[in-house]
């Protein structure tokens, strides 16, 4: 992909996939790092096809550079602030609600993927449980009980704020 | 207890937040979508708020600066000795094995008269009533009432679409069943995918495609691929950047 269509995809898409890669790793200067690793790796790969769900791509590739970066690191996210409230206008609930929401990267590192496509899908993309399963393949039940998964690993880490997760 | 994390209030015709998100990139986006942001406050809202999110973002960091720091990031790598000249001892001692198993591997697979995948890990098994369920080779035999159920294994994370062509020339979409898109894919994903797909008593031979991609797959264009093909003795599907698995069943009534 020459500059003159990655410039063209970052002006389109840029915003959407640096907040994207700011609800996962939190902190801006990794931000910052997975937003240029991720199209770098565009500009290495090519475009997506004409017709293509091109942010839904943009995010799988912007994610897996959030949980690369994230495993590089080693380290977790911490919950000092809520700069997630200020990031999700949609996101309601407490202070607290914002603190928890912002150990959804750390929570999802720790997990499979499929627990992870899941966790993505409902708490980023907004897709309720149903909308999940339809899009996934997976049961109902099967996307409960991965979001349960997850909540419990949300809960550890909110109690345990600071702490490493055991991997 | 409560939810740790509720999920962002969402309206009951209010669409998710990544379908807002195509929106204000100006992704195409179905008519009654765009009708219901119009007269909801809370979704115009979230569109302006995007809208004018990414309106200062660029402003603060503009295009040109930004395909700067790329070119800067890809010098800087370039320069960097490669990681993988620390693995070079174990390189060593493992890429003999490697070899071995890549020459003797298909050999032991070919001689298992369990599933045969042609290509990628796509298995496929009939589940019949009171019997256990088997797993097809290519050119099993199956029946109208089988359940089909599939397993796709890869070593990276990618999408997946299972499409049919049967003897009828009727192409349709087995996995995400009817979906529209593929489904995301875990990587090493051992387990059945979720569901089965029940066979109709179309006649003849039953063809079977996994589509494995890095990228999201729509189904149509790769549907109507097979339906121009219906009644040829080797159907294919070509797709960028794709890796495809086929499987040929012969269905009796």
């Amino acid at each position: 992909m020459d500059d003159t269509q990655l410039g063209q995809l970052y002006e389109r898409y840029g915003f959407l996939v640096h907040r994207r890669c700011l609800q996962l790793v939190r902190r801006p200067e990794d931000a910052e790092d997975a937003l240029q690793e991720t199209f770098l790796r565009v500009k290495r790969y090519g475009p997506p096809r004409e017709g293509e769900a091109t942010l839904a791509w943009l995010y799988t590739v912007a994610s897996r550079c959030c949980f690369d970066l994230m495993e590089k690191r080693g380290r977790e996210p911490v919950a000092e602030e809520s700069q997630l409230a200020a990031l999700e206008e949609r996101g309601g609930g407490s202070a607290e609600d914002a603190d928890r929401r912002a150990l959804l990267g750390a929570a999802l590192r720790t997990l499979d993927g499929k627990t992870r496509t899941i966790g993505v899908l409902h708490y980023l993309d907004g897709y309720t449980q149903e909308e999940v399963a339809a899009q996934t393949g997976f049961s109902r039940k099967t996307v409960g009980k991965k979001l349960k998964t997850f909540e419990d690993r949300i809960r550890q880490l909110f109690g345990g704020r600071g702490n490493e997760a055991p991997r | 207890m409560t939810a740790p994390l509720p999920p962002s209030p969402r309206g009951p015709e209010c669409p998710p937040a990544a379908v807002l998100e195509a929106l204000s990139a100006g992704e195409p986006t179905p008519d009654a979508t765009r009708d219901h942001v119009k007269s909801c406050a809370a979704c115009s809202a979230q569109l302006d708020a995007l809208t004018g999110g990414r309106e200062a973002f660029l402003k603060a960091r503009p295009a040109d600066r930004f395909l700067r720091q790329l070119e800067r990031r890809e010098a800087t790598a370039a320069r960097a000795p490669a990681p993988w000249r620390r693995f070079l001892p174990v390189l060593a001692a493992v890429v003999p094995a490697l070899v071995l198993v890549l020459v003797l591997g298909p050999k032991l697979i070919e001689d298992n008269p369990g599933v045969t995948w042609k290509g990628e890990a796509f298995r496929v098994v009939a589940a019949r009533p009171g019997a256990e369920p088997t797993p097809l080779a290519p050119d099993s035999v199956v029946k109208a009432g089988d359940r089909l159920r599939f397993a796709y294994e890869s070593p990276e994370a990618g999408h997946l679409l299972v499409l049919e062509l049967d003897g009828r020339g009727g192409a349709s979409v087995f996995h995400p069943f009817n979906g529209t898109t593929s489904a995301p894919l875990a990587a090493v994903q051992r387990d059945f995918l979720p569901g089965s797909v029940e066979l109709d008593d179309a006649p003849g031979a039953e063809w079977l495609f996994a589509v494995f991609s890095p990228r999201p797959l729509q189904a149509t264009p790769l549907l109507a691929q097979l339906r121009e093909q219906a009644g040829r003795a080797e159907p294919t599907l070509t797709c960028d950047g794709c890796r495809v698995s086929s499987l040929r069943l012969r269905k009796t009534p």
